[in-house]
């Protein structure tokens, strides 16, 4: 009994070592996309963690591919959901198998949140497989959350907005048709006096 | 100067009224764009911008009768204040997106557009609508083609209005009737760009994009390049697609729209030989290499990159880009900013403020007055060695042959030294507001010069005052200075007299 005790919880000890996340594990070092490019000497060729959303494209290049991960503020809190405005985004392409790439569910763009994930690679501040780029080489990529839609529906001020643009655009027509009425008095005048 | 009357600014509204009813009626387009993509909120957005922007030009056009010729300083106060208006008018649909943080950095992006600058204070891009992507590079298409000069093209009627507001845009006439030049810049710029977004489509397309969003990116990506704007669809910039056909191609559109107009007419009608004698392509060739020297034996200085193969790719391509005033990057504004050195950064300046060609999409100095002052400097020379009776001419060519005349040197060097003033005044300005000196002469060139670039002084962050510097630097810029500084002393003069 002993024993299977003792078998039971080295299994649960290993499954933990596998749902704790690689940083907890010491394996490569979590960072952010501003301190790769702010303090690139000291991660140049270091195994690194990154998390944030995927956005953009899937771009597939044979066995590799290709991908975007932001890992600013609009990756964790969509804009157009009571998202704050917090500057450009900041991303890195990562360059990682294609089987790891065919896990994305979901890609950032319009309307949509785009899988959250952690990848981890060697971070290369100058690649020279890619002629200088600075990028991740990706050897995993984890989905810790998955993708989804967000809103973009107008808002009922919008509406408003929107009927008072097309009054004004009508308003505004108003010197035309007030010509055009001029010139149609002007040419039955004529055409009158002509008669006479 | 003349007394500016009521009526002389009736002229000037009316005309500036059908500028903007053209640029409502182009909203149309990426409104029809956001119905496709069924992306409802920006259908809205563009919707009020069009009503608004075409119902004030019809205000201005059909309430404001014109009576009269436009003369020359009326048809630069008609190109000055249609872009300012434009300007104003275009960024209603950019804040209404909410990408925004105020109206004034929505303007910064509509002039930026625009002046095909590429300098950019947007917010989460990557997440931006893709009607409201469109609209952005379809002002940089707009303003870099000219919008005046589509208005000229298929709306003015009188070819003296015509001649005037051409020549406000700070363009040379292709052939002898502006009309007919205006009509052929337009034809071979939508010929460049069906085959431009066809080329580069297909190339995305190879490189592991969708197909929609392959065509999408390429179109977005040729009025960028080839009216040497800049902004990009993703905020990676070029750098997105990791791919070297893409920076190949890029580099064409790039090429493209820095060479002149009157050139490419020349090449359009069977007569190549003009881009080797032409004054303005041979000195473009001399400074892109003088300048391309100077940044990759900056960079491997420094070492920025590991090989001499990284070294070229980054810095020609950065280089061609600085140069043309397009602004795309294939490395990041911080690690240039970080990484390049000294001399790099400044041979980048220096390409940028010098510009392309005159009479094409480029902004800056551009080729024909460097190479006229080179010429000047040459006949100056000259004139030192040559007994006191000689007469020592010197002759350029510029599609024909012609003498070189001290009217011609003093328009080119007055031209230089007010892009220089422009370029020191915003500098200055960064300098007051603690930037460092590389950074602040860097911005400003960039902003000035209609080029993009930015070693990271661009941000929403940045002082308000800085940014209407910059929208200031971008406009006048565009227009070659003079047409702004027309269009403020005529209404000072007008304000100052009185009305009549």
């Amino acid at each position: 009994m002993k024993k299977i005790i003792l078998l039971l919880m080295l299994a649960v000890a290993v499954m933990a070592l596998f749902t704790v996340p690689a940083t907890a594990r010491g394996e490569g070092t979590e960072v952010t996309v501003s301190q790769l490019l702010e303090d690139w000497e000291e991660y140049d060729g270091r195994e690194v963690i990154l998390c944030g959303e995927v956005v953009g494209d899937v771009m597939a290049r044979g066995e590799y591919a290709w991908i975007t991960v932001n890992d600013d503020t609009y990756s964790r809190q969509a804009l157009h959901e009571e998202g704050t405005l917090d500057g450009q985004n900041s991303g890195i392409g990562v360059w990682l198998p294609t089987g790891e790439a065919e896990k994305i569910g979901r890609l950032g763009r319009y309307g949509s949140m785009g899988d959250f994930v952690e990848v981890r690679g060697i971070f290369r501040a100058d690649d020279e497989q890619h002629g200088g780029d600075f990028d991740i080489q990706g050897q995993s990529l984890t989905i810790l959350e998955k993708g989804r839609s967000v809103d973009t529906s107008p808002d009922g001020w919008e509406y408003f907005a929107l009927g008072a643009a097309l009054l004004f655009l009508l308003v505004s027509l108003t010197p035309i048709l007030k010509r055009r009425a001029l010139e149609m008095q002007r040419a039955k005048a004529l055409l009158a006096r002509e008669e006479d | 100067m003349l007394k500016p009357t009521r009526k002389d600014l009736r002229n000037i509204f009316h005309n500036v009224g059908g500028v903007l009813m053209l640029l409502g009626l182009c909203m149309l387009v990426p409104l029809i764009i956001s119905v496709v993509a069924k992306e409802w909120g920006t259908v809205i957005d563009f919707a009020i911008s069009a009503f608004v922007t075409v119902g004030v030009g019809n205000l201005l056009y059909f309430g404001l009768r014109s009576r009269g010729r436009v003369t020359w300083n009326q048809g630069l106060v008609i190109v000055a204040l249609s872009w300012f208006l434009a300007m104003l008018f275009s960024a209603i649909p950019l804040y209404l997106s909410g990408h925004f943080a105020s109206y004034l950095d929505a303007c910064f992006d509509s002039m930026s557009g625009l002046a095909t600058t590429g300098l950019a204070l947007i917010h989460d891009l990557d997440h931006l609508a893709y009607g409201m992507n469109f609209w952005r590079h379809l002002i940089m298409f707009l303003g870099g083609q000219g919008i005046v000069i589509l208005v000229i093209a298929y709306f003015v009627a009188g070819s003296s209005t015509a001649t005037q507001m051409y020549t406000g845009e700070g363009r040379e006439s292709i052939m002898p009737n502006v009309i007919e030049s205006s009509r052929f810049i337009w034809k071979v710029s939508v010929i460049y760009l069906a085959v431009g977004t066809i080329s580069l489509g297909l190339c995305l397309l190879f490189q592991g994009m969708a197909p929609v969003r392959s065509f999408f990116q390429s179109s977005c990506l040729f009025m960028a390049g080839f009216d040497t704007g800049g902004f990009t669809p993703q905020a990676l910039s070029i750098i997105y697609y990791h791919s070297m056909p893409v920076e190949l191609i890029t580099i064409a559109f790039m090429l493209l729209g820095m060479f002149n107009f009157a050139v490419q007419y020349e090449v359009w009608n069977r007569r190549p030989r003009e881009l080797v004698r032409n004054i303005e392509t041979r000195t473009l060739t001399f400074t892109v290499l003088a300048t391309m020297v100077l940044v990759i034996a900056g960079l491997c200085i420094v070492g920025a990159f590991g090989s001499f193969e990284a070294t070229l790719r980054r810095g020609a391509y950065q280089l061609i880009s600085g140069h043309s005033g397009t602004g795309f990057m294939t490395v990041y504004g911080t690690q240039m900013g970080m990484r390049w050195g000294e001399i790099a950064l400044f041979g980048l300046i220096i390409a940028m403020g010098l510009g392309g060609c005159a009479c094409s999409t480029s902004g800056a100095i551009k080729a024909f007055r460097v190479g006229v002052v080179f010429k000047w400097l040459k006949l100056k020379i000259k004139q030192a060695l040559s007994p006191a009776s000689a007469v020592v001419i010197e002759r350029i060519h510029h599609v024909k042959d012609f003498t070189m005349t001290e009217g011609l040197v003093g328009a080119a060097l007055l031209t230089t030294l007010l892009y220089i003033g422009l370029y020191l005044l915003g500098a200055l300005v960064g300098l007051f507001y603690g930037y460092g000196f590389t950074a602040s002469a860097f911005e400003s060139v960039s902003a000035a010069g209609n080029v993009g670039m930015t070693t990271g002084v661009t941000h929403y962050t940045m002082p308000v005052f800085l940014k209407i510097v910059y929208i200031v630097e971008m406009w006048a810029g565009r227009l070659e200075i003079l047409a702004v500084v027309a269009m403020f002393a005529y209404f000072f003069n007008f304000l100052r007299r009185g009305r009549r």
